[in-house]
């Protein structure tokens, strides 16, 4: 089983962030009251997103934390009466304080991306109500995915492939033919199916079939990690069968 | 950790190569599909004929028996019960309901989870039959094929097999082997004498009687002729030789093709009926030798090295190579070489002993019979020699390894019909080249030797 996944870590999408060019299109002419309606929003999104967002992150951390600090302390007493166990402990206390560095880090990642996500939604609604787009100066939310989301992203990817591997069956007569095809299928938040599409075909309508059929009844796929609904929604997961 | 790690290298490799064709695209690649049975629902025949007479009924049976017990053995479907139908298939008609108000419907059969349907009917007419066939895949809810059979009622077997084998050819684009005969020895007379029988191991037919060691008989291409060996001895003379016949199946008549000192065995036919390839040993070794069809030696293939013998020639259905076995490299191993003799290439080099090489009919796969201990089992490899395969394993009442020997590939190249001595003697056994649907063709305490398929007599 090999997982391909290439629409993260691109150097590309590092350099436009630097450049600050939006390639889509030109800036709109700005009024000034199209400034102040951008420079507005900012103020109050700091006001919500407390409110919204943090409540369900952080109530997170700080259980997880009280949870294992008793812990600790329990290991703590039988450890003076055993030399070899301090060791054992003491690394496994690294361990975990490594661990939770790891966890917090990830949370923090969520929090900041939450923000921006926020940001940007406010940004594209304020667009939509003063019913002006404004190109140019907003920096589309891209597609690039690094270090922990890459991982997590990954790992999601392995999950799809093996329920749609669990229904990839074929006629014997049609097994190790040289027959290819390419799937594109399109899915919602909750691993619905909002299209399937044959994005190469085989050559052969039966295999194609077959393909769109293994699809069908793997869906619904496992939900999907927040952050990445929109990239399988808009984008889709490319299913080549069998590469 | 280390999968981990070997996924993130993996992805950014893949990424790097494919970066032009998917950017941006998340990709997953599936990999081989498992093969599934199809579900096949194949109800009795529907009777036109207004006056339903038990012999209507039963011919109607037969027919109905013999193509959906092939369907069965092709190993391609699960054939579905009829206790599972949701209609009453004697009421509705063969079509759909697109097709015909009195039809059925797709989705009565899709509900079942029914991938293939076989809907006929059958009327009878004095002795003539005719029947009107349809195949349908259900999920896509279309025809497949339509086909009408005339026929006797002496013929049902035949018109069963046929039947099979057009929906096999529908759908996989080959014809069954189910036409197909297998010819042996047997000493079932208490003497070795040649017997031809249907792929299944109906219909034996004895076709000597020279109460002597008949060996290594074969088809022609047409299968209308048969060559065989039998132990003689020429009259004054106190050695005994091995001499090939040649025998035309329908008058029965039969002439020596070759015999010269020694041995003249191992016959195998080109493809165009005209030349028989042999060993012969008239010089001390034997080696193989293409003669014509009136025995004259055309052309010496192999000569030793060194007195070594070269025998077993089997030639492949478009007559470029031969396989053959051969001790020359000390144990007998399977080597290859061009019709002419040329381009010899050895393609075993474990066992004790390699013998009895068989072509698919595509040329792609060669089986053969290897030796452990003291038992042997069927091999299938690919034509130059690589990925090899065990696809016979057995054992006898007493626990010991039984011994399968002397494989030949079915026309259609998907099985393989062999000589086992599991139940004590050696019976004839067909077995599918993945090594699955094992099936006993021969019945009985007797033993049967040597079996060789014939190609597909439609």
């Amino acid at each position: 089983m090999i997982i391909k996944v290439n629409f993260f870590s691109k150097p590309e999408l590092d350099l436009t962030q630097a450049i600050r060019v939006d390639m889509v299109g030109l800036p709109d002419k700005y009024t000034q009251a199209d400034i102040a309606n951008q420079q507005e929003p900012q103020p109050t999104k700091p006001k919500d997103l407390p409110e919204k967002e943090i409540p369900q992150e952080i109530p997170d951390e700080p259980i997880k934390t009280t949870v294992k600090e008793p812990k600790k302390t329990a290991e703590a007493k039988p450890s003076k009466i055993d030399n070899d166990s301090v060791n054992l402990k003491t690394a496994k206390k690294k361990q975990k304080d490594a661990f939770e560095k790891l966890k917090k880090l990830s949370a923090i990642e969520k929090i900041r991306q939450a923000v921006e996500q926020e940001k940007l939604e406010k940004a594209t609604k304020q667009n939509q109500a003063s019913s002006r787009p404004i190109k140019g100066r907003v920096l589309s939310k891209g597609t690039s995915l690094t270090g922990l989301d890459k991982l997590q992203s990954d790992s999601y990817l392995v999950q799809l492939d093996s329920k749609i591997k669990n229904h990839w069956q074929l006629p014997q007569w049609l097994v190790g033919k040289p027959l290819k095809t390419k799937i594109l299928v399109k899915f919602n938040s909750n691993g619905t199916l909002v299209s399937k599409s044959v994005y190469q075909s085989s050559g052969n309508p039966t295999y194609d079939e077959y393909c769109l059929r293994a699809i069908e009844k793997s869906s619904p796929f496992p939900p999907v990690p927040d952050k990445f609904t929109e990239v399988y929604k808009e984008d889709g997961v490319l299913i080549g069968f069998p590469e | 950790m280390f999968k981990i790690r070997q996924l993130v290298f993996l992805t950014f490799v893949l990424s790097l190569i494919s970066q032009l064709t998917w950017a941006d695209q998340a990709y997953i690649k599936i990999g081989e599909a498992q093969g599934k049975k199809s579900n096949l629902a194949f109800p009795v025949l529907n009777q036109i004929n207004t006056n339903k007479s038990s012999q209507n009924v039963k011919v109607a049976a037969e027919i109905h028996k013999v193509a959906s017990d092939d369907l069965d053995k092709s190993t391609y479907f699960k054939l579905m019960s009829s206790a599972a139908f949701l209609e009453n298939t004697s009421s509705t008609s063969i079509k759909s309901k697109v097709m015909d108000p009195n039809g059925f419907k797709f989705d009565t059969w899709k509900s079942i989870d029914t991938d293939f349907l076989v809907r006929a009917s059958f009327s009878l007419i004095g002795d003539d039959i005719a029947i009107e066939m349809y195949l349908y895949q259900i999920n896509e809810g279309k025809t497949v094929i339509g086909k009408k059979y005339n026929g006797k009622t002496n013929q049902t077997t035949q018109i069963g097999h046929i039947i099979a084998n057009d929906i096999l050819e529908a759908l996989t684009g080959q014809r069954g082997s189910f036409l197909s005969k297998i010819i042996a020895t047997t000493d079932r007379t208490g003497h070795k004498e040649v017997v031809t029988m249907n792929q299944d191991g109906s219909e034996q037919n004895l076709i000597t009687s020279d109460r002597s060691v008949a060996i290594s008989p074969n088809w022609s291409p047409d299968a209308r002729k048969i060559v065989y060996s039998i132990y003689t001895r020429k009259v004054g003379s106190a050695q005994t030789n091995l001499t090939l016949f040649e025998q035309d199946l329908n008058s029965g008549k039969r002439m020596i093709v070759s015999n010269r000192n020694g041995l003249n065995s191992g016959a195998s036919y080109s493809p165009d009926g005209k030349y028989i390839y042999l060993t012969i040993s008239q010089s001390g070794a034997p080696d193989i030798f293409k003669i014509s069809s009136k025995g004259d030696i055309v052309n010496q293939l192999t000569k030793g090295p060194a007195g070594a013998m070269n025998v077993e020639a089997a030639l492949a259905k478009d007559g470029s190579k031969i396989a053959f076995s051969s001790d020359r490299g000390g144990k007998p191993m399977i080597y290859v070489m061009n019709s002419d003799g040329s381009n010899v290439k050895r393609l075993t080099f474990e066992g004790k002993y390699n013998s009895t090489p068989s072509w698919s009919p595509d040329g792609k796969k060669i089986a053969f019979a290897s030796m452990f201990e003291n038992y042997f089992d069927i091999f299938v490899m690919d034509s130059d020699g690589s990925n090899i395969k065990r696809i016979t394993t057995a054992t006898k009442s007493n626990g010991k390894r039984a011994s399968n020997e002397d494989p030949s590939f079915s026309p259609d190249g998907r099985f393989i019909v062999y000589s086992s001595n599991r139940s004590g003697s050696f019976q004839l056994y067909t077995i599918s080249i993945d090594g699955t649907e094992e099936r006993r063709i021969t019945n009985d305490s007797h033993n049967y030797y040597k079996p060789k398929w014939s190609n597909n007599l439609e």
